[in-house]
């Protein structure tokens, strides 16, 4: 690639972060590296923002917390190893919730900045992958990018609606974990967030692929733009009831509403539909299995092979508290609480095995209405982007509540894509669009359908 | 039953140590999530998903591959001497 190129990029980068803290770090050096020696691939000429927790190879990758600050991975995550082979040049990694805690990007970790929304920088860019969205809005379309984004209970359609933006996620195991530094290894799943729909189905092409180094990989050889310029006609939409009424704002439902009754004009068919089991149990199972999960793997930093470390003092329980207490910001500590107490010997039974059981209800649930609709449609976010003061000091309980729509979705495992389909009070509305297993292809068909005709949205 | 003292063992054991201030704030707002977890209760019993799709096993064969080099995972630390990591002392 032309080295001009790669400085005007970073030039451009530098500046939106300096406004809109959507970076952990810019990768300059490695950038212009890449492009002296790239090789010619289906995503050349492409520039790549990646999530802080997603490795890349000597570039500081931290999952936006204190506690591994200064590590650099030697080895690329397998999204990120992908993209290079293909062509794509990495230009830094990108703001988030600490290790994605959070749906607002407000639980940044311990000194790092809360990235803001491009269109209104009083408001939040969403969680937890903020800065993805927001660099992917900010940056103007000549340039070029793409942000690796990942989602454990909603972290890429969440800022995708707060941004107006596409945030499509994969299937769970559609795109191997290797190297993605974990929040809840049986939640956790990459992808892109996009300008537009093209880009997105591209990219998900390029990193669907199977790698043996993660045993839940499934991965496909599937071209995902050919997808795109499809006819819908015929196509079966379940609309979500449950998420177009109480808790959503009711000009996000009105905008949602209009999305159906374009999908109804190109002749699509679609009906509402009630998932009492998702609605009722999906948000607290999901909170159960990603709090244990969570907890779990933050047992693993201590402040010894990597990362941030203090001088080697006292025995070893107390070295480690000493580290961990210190760089673990609040969210990571509540969350490390809750996790472990509900995987106690007393309450396990109670919360994390029958959340596990309740994941298997709410996936029966999808997967019926799945057999008799081609995709299922709600709200992505139940509100447009809050403004980042009325948020910050909410109790933890109002921010989880607002993964209403989509940590069931995630529970479940299941593809969903969040596009814009209209403002409300100059900020984007999401919708997002549910496909069973493995089906991303309807997704894209629809979305880009939507996008093609909706065109500045 | 949740109180600071459990809070404060919880803590102990996940080898977090949380201030006063910390440990008031975090008390109700457990609650309030324990709490609200519960919903989950009367949920039908079903078999456990550990996964939401069916995860095949992984076999491969049991040979030594080359690893990744020693300098390689020493280079995040400054704690290590002759090779190896260095850790606090055992007791």
């Amino acid at each position: 690639m032309d080295l001009e190129k790669v400085h005007k990029m970073i030039e451009v980068c530098r500046k939106i972060d300096k406004k809109l803290h959507c970076f952990t770090t810019i990768c300059e050096e490695e950038a212009i590296s890449q492009a002296k020696d790239n090789p010619a691939g289906k995503l050349s000429g492409k520039f790549f923002s990646v999530k802080d927790c997603i490795c890349v190879k000597g570039v500081e990758s931290c999952a936006g917390s204190a506690i591994l600050k200064g590590y650099r991975p030697p080895f690329d995550a397998f999204s990120v190893q992908r993209i290079k082979e293909e062509g794509g040049i990495i230009i830094g990694k990108t703001s988030q919730d600490e290790f994605g805690f959070g749906g607002f990007c407000v639980n940044t970790g311990v000194g790092f900045e809360t990235p803001k929304n491009p269109i209104d920088d009083t408001r939040s860019c969403g969680g937890s992958s903020g800065g993805a969205a927001c660099i992917t809005k900010a940056l103007p379309d000549e340039l070029n990018h793409v942000a690796l984004a990942e989602s454990t209970g909603g972290s890429i359609a969440c800022p995708a609606a707060f941004c107006g933006t596409i945030g499509l996620t994969p299937t769970y195991g559609l795109v191997s974990r290797w190297g993605l530094i974990d929040y809840g290894n049986s939640l956790d799943k990459i992808g892109p967030i996009a300008k537009n729909v093209p880009d997105a189905a591209q990219i998900l092409s390029a990193i669907a692929k199977k790698d043996i180094r993660d045993s839940t990989s499934v991965g496909s050889d599937g071209d995902y733009a050919s997808y795109l310029g499809k006819d819908i006609k015929g196509m079966k939409i379940g609309v979500i009831s449950d998420n177009l009424g109480e808790g959503t704002d009711p000009a996000v439902a009105e905008r949602i509403r209009k999305a159906v009754s374009y999908f109804d004009s190109t002749g699509a068919e679609y009906n509402e539909i009630s998932l009492p089991s998702a609605v009722r149990y999906g948000l607290p199972a999901y909170y159960i299995i990603a709090m244990c999960e969570s907890s779990t793997n933050l047992a693993k930093y201590c402040g010894m092979r990597y990362g941030a470390n203090e001088k080697l003092d006292g025995n070893f329980n107390e070295y480690f508290t000493k580290v961990r207490s210190r760089f673990f910001g609040k969210e990571a500590k509540r969350r490390i609480i809750l996790g472990t107490y509900a995987r106690m010997a007393g309450y396990r039974d109670a919360y994390y095995i029958k959340a596990m059981k309740v994941r298997t209800k709410v996936i029966e649930e999808y997967k019926t209405a799945l057999k008799k609709f081609d995709v299922l449609l709600s709200p992505s976010m139940p509100m447009v982007a809050p403004k980042i003061d009325e948020i910050k000091d909410l109790p933890p309980m109002r921010h989880y509540m607002a993964d209403a729509c989509t940590a069931p979705v995630n529970l479940a495992g299941l593809p969903h894509i969040s596009i814009p389909c209209g403002n409300h009070n100059g900020m984007p509305v999401g919708m997002m669009l549910i496909g069973d297993h493995f089906c991303e292809g309807k997704l894209i068909s629809l979305a880009d359908k939507f996008e093609r005709d909706h065109d500045g949205i | 039953m949740l109180d600071k003292d459990m809070i404060r063992k919880i803590a102990k054991n996940a080898k977090v140590e949380l201030t006063e201030e910390e440990t008031k704030e975090f008390l109700p707002q457990i609650e309030d999530v324990l709490e609200w977890f519960k919903a989950i209760e009367n949920a039908p019993d079903m078999e456990m998903s550990m996964h939401p799709i069916k995860i095949r096993d992984a076999f491969r064969d049991d040979i030594v591959e080359q690893s990744m080099p020693k300098e390689y995972a020493l280079q995040g630390t400054d704690h290590k001497k002759d090779g190896y990591f260095k850790g606090p002392r055992a007791v």
